[in-house]
């Protein structure tokens, strides 16, 4: 008797271990199981698709997306979400090397993902890439890696509603001066010119430096470009002290929120969305995240202001967050998952996904977008027209992958305790350094 | 082999296996780990040798860290300790409304770290949080709770203390409850009152629950992470970060995974002696008084 309970607890223990060590995730179990083929359009095949929404609606649209495309091709195609986590976990498949079969890139497809995806060169799609994003989505031998459906924007977001109450014109701010100016009358009217959070798991901080640093480092404009020495690993971020001195006097003339220490990103969006406050820096997916707070507000884009009169201001372009989708490289369903992508790229789901997912400019030539977000993005280009820089976002096209972190730390190191005092800059900056030359180190 | 069948030894197996799978495993794979630079995800990797452990002497944020730990470590295990023994005494008696009152004090517990960091992120917010919107209604200037290290640092302290009371407060119970009514009416009869009998008779009969109220709530301070993630990120400038939240922003945002495996390393050898010292502290005193 003795004996027979010591077998069967072995046995249970030995079940319970089996049962830890399998590792292929649920979506990817009914892949394997007997009967399904590999082959181009086979319809008994799930393939997983790592998605990195946060957003309720945009899971729904994907949804009834997928859900078609099975209608149209027996092909199930199974969403994983992470929410907040999306990048640890994805970071933690790679590791592993058990990844999805397709994944959202949100900005990384080159960088940090290429290792890892298919390229795509050859898809019937790969025509309609639009010339302007291919600089910021291939690899030095030219290689795109993902169905590029929207660009993403980074730059100052408003509200235009405020702007106008206090007789400002956004067609006027191009230059440090008249946007200072701007956030001047509005600080005298008790409004708080600008939103920014550096507290909590999520901020926009990092939207922030991306789009700072280019306007004192990186543009054209500017006596001295530090562009090549960024890329080549020499640049001493002490040549970058006149950046972080410019923020801690906004800091000091109060145009920022007092707890922009510790808020967080959610905080700003508020802000901006009931008129709180007229500015934020992030990304054009910062419109849409207003408007689901607000639907009433109206907001609108604008680039970088220029540190020289009547100088070039920076808009920062890059891959859509959420619209941007690579296949894995050792996926067992190639042609399933390209499949998959003709069909996204095709212009009526391309054109929801523009529309309803990401709320971007569109990518892909033979796409007509349209809605708030888009016309808000595009009148934002339309402002300065002939005096707007384009560029990669700061951190991809000049840092090593990891260093958007280090530029939300940087920032943060700013505004800490008293903020923006020297002790406040010289951390800021020797945080860059000190990341900056071990990770060009290890690049 | 067949002695050892025999002994009932071999029950010992599941635990051993899962023990290696889980714990040992992870670990040596995390010495590994610490000896290369390595950015969590590709395949390159470079040997460092004790590269890694070099640059935790030399950083200033790892300094701040260890600090922050032992301060969550040892200053949530102060705090506990003496809040959970007299929420213990307290409760202990007989009065109407006890059983609700322990429930409500043990209620935090069952609430995860995060839910309870977010709930408490929204007490401390500076906009809109629950704490300034009762000094604004008492005409009082708002403050911002979280800005700045040491106030931060203090707020996550008191967070977990109050969060985790009631495990202590448990603990302590079922110890009191395990003191023979006859040792309180020996000392009765010698005399003593009030203070003389907590200090001479609870106090040392309560040294086992102590012990163990105080090696869990140290190896849970010292690996502190949910509060800090929700509460404040590790912030403001990574200046509230324990050793757990440190090491997860040093893999997964700074990819910085061979630094975060030594860190890792460096914190379980931690945890491990400190526990180890604690234990043997009591162990000793419980032996002393026989």
């Amino acid at each position: 008797m003795k004996k027979l309970a010591c077998l069967f607890l072995a046995a249970v223990m030995a079940l319970a271990l089996a049962a830890c060590g399998s590792s292929p995730s649920s979506s990817q179990a009914p892949a394997s199981g007997a009967g399904s083929t590999a082959g181009a359009g086979s319809s008994d095949v799930t393939i997983e698709y790592a998605v990195n929404f946060q957003i309720d609606d945009q899971v729904t649209v994907m949804q009834e997306l997928v859900d078609a495309f099975k209608e149209q091709t027996g092909i199930t195609v199974e969403l994983t979400l992470n929410g907040t986590d999306y990048e640890a976990t994805m970071k933690t498949r790679m590791a592993s090397g058990d990844l999805p079969d397709l994944w959202n890139t949100h900005g990384w497809s080159v960088a940090r993902y290429s290792e890892f995806l298919t390229p795509l060169n050859d898809q019937p799609w790969y025509q309609y890439v639009d010339e302007s994003v291919k600089g910021t989505v291939q690899d030095s031998g030219g290689n795109i890696y993902i169905l590029p459906i929207c660009e993403g924007a980074n730059g100052i977001l408003y509200n235009a509603e405020v702007l106008q109450n206090n007789g400002i014109d956004p067609a006027a701010l191009a230059d440090m001066a008249d946007f200072e100016a701007a956030m001047d009358k509005l600080a005298q009217a008790g409004i708080t010119p600008m939103y920014l959070s550096n507290g909590g798991s999520q901020t926009n901080n990092g939207h922030l430096m991306d789009a700072w640093l280019p306007a004192f480092l990186t543009n054209a404009s500017l006596d001295t470009n530090y562009g090549s020495q960024l890329l080549d690993g020499t640049f001493d971020w002490n040549d970058s002290k006149p950046a972080f001195d410019r923020m801690a006097e906004w800091w000091q003339k109060g145009y920022f929120n007092k707890d922009a220490s510790t808020a967080d990103r959610s905080t700003c969006f508020r802000a901006l969305a009931t008129g709180e406050c007229a500015f934020m820096f992030y990304t054009n997916d910062g419109i849409n995240a207003c408007r689901d707070i607000n639907l009433e507000c109206s907001i609108g884009m604008l680039p970088m202001p220029s540190t020289v009169e009547g100088g070039l201001t920076t808009w920062g372009i890059s891959e859509g967050n959420n619209s941007c989708i690579g296949i894995w490289k050792d996926t067992k369903y190639p042609e399933e998952c390209k499949q998959f992508l003709a069909y996204l790229a095709s212009p009526e789901v391309a054109k929801r996904v523009a529309e309803e997912i990401e709320g971007g400019i569109p990518a892909l030539t033979n796409l007509e977008v349209e809605g708030y977000s888009v016309e808000a993005i595009r009148a934002g280009q339309k402002l300065y027209e002939g005096k707007v820089e384009y560029g990669s976002y700061f951190d991809q096209a000049y840092l090593p992958s990891g260093m958007f972190y280090v530029l939300q730390n940087s920032c943060a190191a700013l505004f800490e305790g008293e903020g923006g005092t020297e002790k406040n800059i010289q951390n800021a900056i020797d945080l860059m350094q000190t990341n900056y030359t071990e990770m060009y180190g290890a690049a | 082999m067949k002695k050892l069948f025999r002994s009932g030894a071999w029950f010992y197996l599941p635990a051993l296996l899962l023990v290696a799978f889980f714990v040992a495993y992870p670990f040596f794979n995390a010495v590994c780990i610490s000896f290369v630079r390595w950015n969590g995800y590709s395949a390159s990797r470079t040997f460092i040798g004790l590269g890694n452990y070099l640059t935790m002497l030399g950083d200033r944020v790892f300094r701040s860290t260890f600090f922050n730990t032992l301060v969550y470590g040892f200053g949530s295990t102060a705090l506990d300790v003496a809040l959970g023994l007299a929420l213990a005494v307290f409760l202990d008696a007989k009065f109407p409304g006890r059983n609700l009152t322990r429930t409500v004090i043990y209620l935090p517990v069952l609430i995860s770290g995060l839910v309870m960091g977010y709930i408490m992120y929204f007490m401390f917010q500076y906009s809109h949080g629950a704490l300034n919107d009762i000094l604004l209604l008492f005409g009082l200037e708002a403050v911002d709770w979280l800005a700045d290290r040491q106030k931060a640092v203090a707020v996550i302290t008191l967070v977990n203390s109050w969060q985790f009371v009631g495990n202590t407060m448990i603990i302590f119970l079922a110890g009191l409850q395990s003191i023979p009514r006859s040792c309180y009416e020996a000392a009765e009869l010698d005399g003593a009152v009030g203070w003389q009998r907590f200090r001479n008779i609870t106090l040392p009969l309560l040294l086992p629950a102590t012990s163990s109220a105080v090696i869990l709530n140290l190896i849970g301070g010292l690996k502190l992470y949910e509060i800090i993630v929700a509460l404040t990120g590790g912030g403001p400038a990574k200046g509230s970060h324990s050793l757990s939240t440190f090491i997860a922003d040093e893999y997964f945002s700074s990819e910085k995974a061979g630094y975060a495996a030594a860190l890792g390393v460096f914190s379980f050898v931690f945890i491990m002696v400190v526990a180890n010292l604690v234990n043997g502290y009591f162990r000793r005193k419980e032996r002393e008084q026989g």
